[in-house]
C-alpha cells in the first residue's frame, strides 16, 4: 500500500546501481593512471632510442611525442539519502496531516454545539422579540435552540427540533472532517511515494547506461594499455640489443643491422604514435 | 488474513455498539422518567387548582360563617393536598369528599373519615359529640382526623407518665387528665385517631390562600427532587462501566479463541491433534485479546459518555491506540526504522477510519442497535480490504514493470559489451600477430613486419620507411 514496497525496492536498487557505477569510475581511473605509467617509460625509451638514432645517422632526427589525454568526467547523480530522505518527511508531512485532521475534527464534533449555543444565546433573539441573554434556564435554552432552528414552529422555523438536529450535525460532520482528512493525507502519501520511486527509477536508468559507457571505456583503455607495454617491451629488447652500434658509420654495417634499424625506427614511430591514441 | 481483520473489526464496533446502546436506553430511560414526571406535576397542580375554586366557592357563599367555616376549608385541604402528593408520585387520587353533613365526612381506601377542627380539648370534645350522636361510627370502622399539631400534642400527653404530667402547669394537666379520661371513657381507642396534613391555624379563612401557596411550593420542591434523582440514577456507573469492561474482554477474548482455533484447524491440524503448546498459544491469545477487550470497554464507555465521541470513533481510536503502541515497541526495539513506523501508524488510521466511518454509516441507515454497526463494518471493511488488494496489485504489477525495464536494459548493455569486448580481443590478437612479425629473428621478416605495423598504429605514410632505399635514406642524409 502508498507504493511504500515499490519505493522501497526502487531505492534498494538505486543504491546498489550508484554504488556499481561508482566502483566502476573508481577502477577506471586506476587503469587510466596504470596507461599513464606505461606511456611515461614508452616516452623514455623512445628518447633514448632518439639518441642511439641520432649517433649513428647523418642529420638529427626526432620522434614526435603528442600525448593524448585520456579519462573521462563522472557524472554526479542523487545520493540515495536524498531520496529516501524526501519519502521519509513525506510520511512525516502525513502523519502530521492526519494528526490535524482528526484534531479538527474532534474539536468541531466536540466544540460545535457548545459555541453554537453560545451565539445563539449571546447573539440571539427569542421569537417574543426578548434577547436570548435576558432568559435563564430552561427557557434560554429552548429559545436559543428555537432560534438555531431558524425560529419558533409558529414563526415558521424548524423549532427547538430543528435546532438540536442542527446540533447534532456537528457530531457526524466533525468525524467525516476527520475521516476524510486521513484518507487524503494517505493517498497524498502514495502519490508522493509513487512520484518519488519512479523518479529515482529514471534516474537508476541514467546510472546504468553511465556504467555500461564506463565499463566499455574502461575496457579499451586497458586494450589501448596491453597494445602499449606489449610494443615497449619489444622495442626496450631491441633497443638494447642495438645499443652496441652506439655513433658507428651507418654506411659500414652489415645489411642486417641496417634493416633491423630501419625496423627499429619504423617501431619507434609505431609506440610514438600509440601514445597519441585515444579511446 | 483479510476475512479475520473484517471479522475482528467487526466484533470490536459490534461491543462499542452495544455499550452506546446501553448509553441510549440510559437516557431514553431518563427522558421517559422525566416526560413521566411533567405529566405527574400537572396533575398535582391541577387537583391544587380544583382546591383553589373549591375555597373561593366557600368564601363567597360564606358556607359555615364565621366560626364553622375553617371546618370546611379544612375538609377539603385534607383531601386535595394528600390526592395532589398522591398525583405527583403518579399513583391514584386516595380521598373522596362526601360532603353531604352526614356521619362521614370523606372518604379513603374504604375507611370513613370525620374530621375534626374544634380548639376546645384538641378537637378530642368535639369527637365525643360526634359519637354520641353516631355510637356505631367507630365499630363500623370509621376513624377521626384532627389538626396535625393537636394529633401530636394529645400523643404527647398521653405518653406521659402521671408523675411527669404533675409538674406540668395546672392548664397543661387538667389537658392531660381530660385526654386520659377521654380514651378511658369513650368507645374509642388511639388508633382510631389520625392527624390531617394541616395544622389547626393553616385552615382559618385568612390562613388559608397562604397555606394552599405553601403546599404548591411543597409539590414543585418534591417534583424538583424527583428529577434530579432520575437524572442522577441515568448518570453513568461504574457498575455500568465494569459491566461494559468485562462484556467486552469476553467478547474479544471469545473472537481471539475462535479466530486462533480456526487458524489452526485451517492449517490442517484437529482439534483432537492439538497439544499442549497449541493450547498454550491459544490461552496467551484469548488472555492478550482478552486484556486489550477490557480496555477498550472501558474506553469506550468512558468517551461516550463524557466527551462527544460515537462509539465507532471511540473503538476506531482505542484499537488505533493500540496499534501504534505496538508499532512504537517494534520501533524502539530496532525492529523497524522510523519511517515503516510512520507509514504503518498511517496505515493503522487509514484502517480504522474506514471502520469507524462505515459502522456510522451502517447505524444511520440501519437503525436497529448493534446489528446496523455491524452491517455497516462488515460492508465498508470487505470493500476496503478489496480496495486494499486492489491496490496491492496495482503496486504489484508496477513493482514487476520496474524489474522488467531494469532486467531488459541490463542485458541491452550486457550484448553492447560483450560485442566490444569481443572486438577487442580479435583486435588484440591481431596486434600479437602483428608484434610477432616485427619482431621476427629474420632482419629482413621484421622490418617488412614493422611497416605493417606502423601502419596499424596509424603513422603518417610520409614517415613510415618502406624499403631498403627508405632505411638507407634516413640514415645517410
Amino acid at each position: 500500500m502508498f507504493y511504500e514496497k515499490y519505493k522501497k525496492e526502487v531505492l534498494e536498487s538505486y543504491g546498489k546501481t550508484l554504488n556499481e557505477y561508482n566502483d566502476s569510475c573508481e577502477r577506471m581511473q586506476k587503469e587510466i593512471r596504470r596507461l599513464y605509467e606505461r606511456r611515461r617509460i614508452s616516452i623514455e625509451v623512445i628518447q633514448k632510442i632518439e639518441e642511439l638514432i641520432n649517433s649513428i645517422a647523418n642529420s638529427p632526427k626526432e620522434f614526435e611525442i603528442i600525448v593524448r589525454k585520456i579519462g573521462m568526467e563522472q557524472e554526479k547523480f542523487h545520493k540515495t539519502e536524498e531520496y529516501a530522505k524526501e519519502a521519509y518527511h513525506e510520511a512525516q508531512k502525513a502523519g502530521v496531516n492526519i494528526a490535524a485532521g482528526v484534531a479538527g475534527g474532534a474539536a468541531v464534533a466536540a466544540a460545535a454545539p457548545t459555541a453554537a449555543m453560545w451565539v445563539a444565546t449571546t447573539f440571539g433573539t427569542a421569537s417574543t422579540g426578548t434577547a436570548i441573554s435576558t432568559l435563564s434556564g430552561a427557557a434560554a435554552t429552548k429559545a436559543a435552540l428555537a432560534w438555531l432552528g431558524g425560529g419558533a414552529l409558529s414563526a415558521g422555523g424548524a423549532g427547538v427540533a430543528g435546532g438540536q438536529a442542527l446540533l447534532a450535525l456537528a457530531g457526524p460532520i466533525g468525524w467525516s472532517i476527520a475521516g476524510g482528512c486521513v484518507v487524503l493525507s494517505t493517498s497524498v502519501l502514495s502519490v508522493k511515494n509513487k512520484k518519488i520511486a519512479d523518479q529515482a527509477a529514471k534516474e537508476e536508468q541514467e546510472i546504468r547506461n553511465a556504467s555500461g559507457q564506463v565499463l566499455e571505456t574502461m575496457g579499451k583503455i586497458c586494450h589501448l594499455s596491453k597494445e602499449t607495454v606489449v610494443l615497449y617491451g619489444k622495442i626496450n629488447t631491441s633497443y638494447e640489443t642495438l645499443l652496441q652500434y652506439n655513433g658507428m658509420d651507418y654506411e659500414k654495417m652489415e645489411e642486417e643491422i641496417q634493416y633491423q634499424l630501419g625496423a627499429l625506427v619504423n617501431q619507434t614511430l609505431s609506440l610514438a604514435e600509440m601514445l597519441n591514441h585515444t579511446v | 488474513m483479510a476475512a479475520e481483520k473484517v471479522v475482528k473489526s467487526t466484533q470490536e464496533q459490534a461491543v462499542a455498539s452495544w455499550i452506546q446502546y446501553l448509553n441510549q436506553q440510559r437516557i431514553d430511560e431518563l427522558l421517559r422518567g422525566l416526560q413521566r414526571q411533567e405529566r405527574n406535576l400537572g396533575n398535582a397542580l391541577g387537583e391544587m387548582d380544583e382546591l383553589k375554586k373549591s375555597i373561593s366557592a366557600l368564601l363567597q357563599t360564606n358556607r359555615g360563617g364565621t366560626k364553622g367555616m375553617h371546618g370546611f376549608i379544612a375538609e377539603r385541604m385534607q383531601v386535595y393536598f394528600v390526592n395532589a402528593r398522591k398525583l405527583l408520585e403518579g399513583e391514584e387520587r386516595a380521598y373522596v369528599l362526601l360532603d353531604d353533613n352526614g356521619p362521614v365526612d370523606y372518604r379513603a381506601s374504604g375507611i370513613d373519615y370525620q374530621q375534626k377542627f374544634v380548639e376546645k380539648h384538641l378537637s378530642l370534645d368535639a369527637v365525643k359529640k360526634h359519637l354520641e350522636k353516631y355510637p356505631d361510627f367507630v365499630e363500623n370502622g370509621g376513624k377521626y382526623q384532627i389538626p396535625r399539631d393537636y394529633y401530636g400534642r394529645m400523643k404527647f400527653l398521653m405518653e406521659l407518665p402521671e408523675a411527669e404530667a404533675k409538674k406540668l402547669a395546672g392548664e397543661d394537666y387538667r389537658l392531660w387528665k381530660y385526654v386520659k379520661d377521654f380514651f378511658q371513657e369513650q368507645e374509642v381507642s388511639f388508633s382510631d385517631m389520625e392527624p390531617c396534613v394541616v395544622d389547626y391555624r393553616d385552615t382559618q379563612r385568612n390562613a388559608a390562600r397562604k397555606t394552599v401557596s405553601e403546599e404548591e411550593k411543597n409539590i414543585r420542591r418534591i417534583d424538583k427532587e424527583k428529577r434530579d434523582q432520575l437524572y442522577q440514577e441515568s448518570k453513568p456507573t461504574s457498575k455500568e462501566l465494569g459491566r461494559a469492561s468485562l462484556t467486552a474482554a469476553v467478547v474479544e477474548g471469545g473472537a481471539a479463541f475462535c479466530i486462533g482455533v480456526y487458524k489452526k484447524r485451517k492449517s490442517g491440524k484437529k482439534l483432537s491433534e492439538f497439544d499442549e503448546d497449541d493450547w498454550k498459544e491459544l490461552g496467551l491469545d484469548t488472555a492478550k485479546s482478552g486484556a486489550k477487550g477490557g480496555v477498550r470497554g472501558a474506553s469506550v464507555y468512558a468517551m461516550t459518555n463524557f466527551t462527544a465521541t460515537p462509539a465507532a470513533v471511540a473503538s476506531s481510536l482505542v484499537t488505533a491506540t493500540f496499534g501504534v503502541l505496538a508499532e512504537m515497541k517494534k520501533l524502539q526495539t530496532g525492529k523497524i526504522d522510523q519511517e515503516e513506523f510512520l507509514i504503518n501508524s498511517e496505515i493503522l488510521c487509514m484502517d480504522v477510519t474506514v471502520s469507524a466511518v462505515s459502522t456510522v454509516l451502517g447505524e444511520v441507515l440501519i437503525p436497529i442497535p448493534i446489528l446496523g454497526a455491524i452491517l455497516g463494518n462488515v460492508t465498508g471493511m470487505f470493500l476496503y480490504e478489496i480496495a486494499k488488494s486492489n491496490m496491492s496489485e496495482e503496486e504489484r504489477l508496477v513493482i514487476q514493470t520496474y524489474n522488467w525495464n531494469r532486467m531488459e536494459l541490463e542485458k541491452k548493455l550486457n550484448r553492447q559489451y560483450q560485442t566490444i569486448m569481443g572486438q577487442l580481443n580479435e583486435k588484440m590478437q591481431n596486434y600479437h600477430s602483428l608484434v610477432e612479425w616485427a619482431f621476427s629473428e629474420d632482419a629482413n621478416e621484421a622490418f617488412a613486419g614493422s611497416v605493417k605495423i606502423a601502419e596499424y598504429c596509424g603513422v603518417r605514410e610520409d614517415k613510415r620507411l618502406r624499403s631498403k632505399w627508405d632505411i638507407d635514406r634516413y640514415f645517410l642524409t
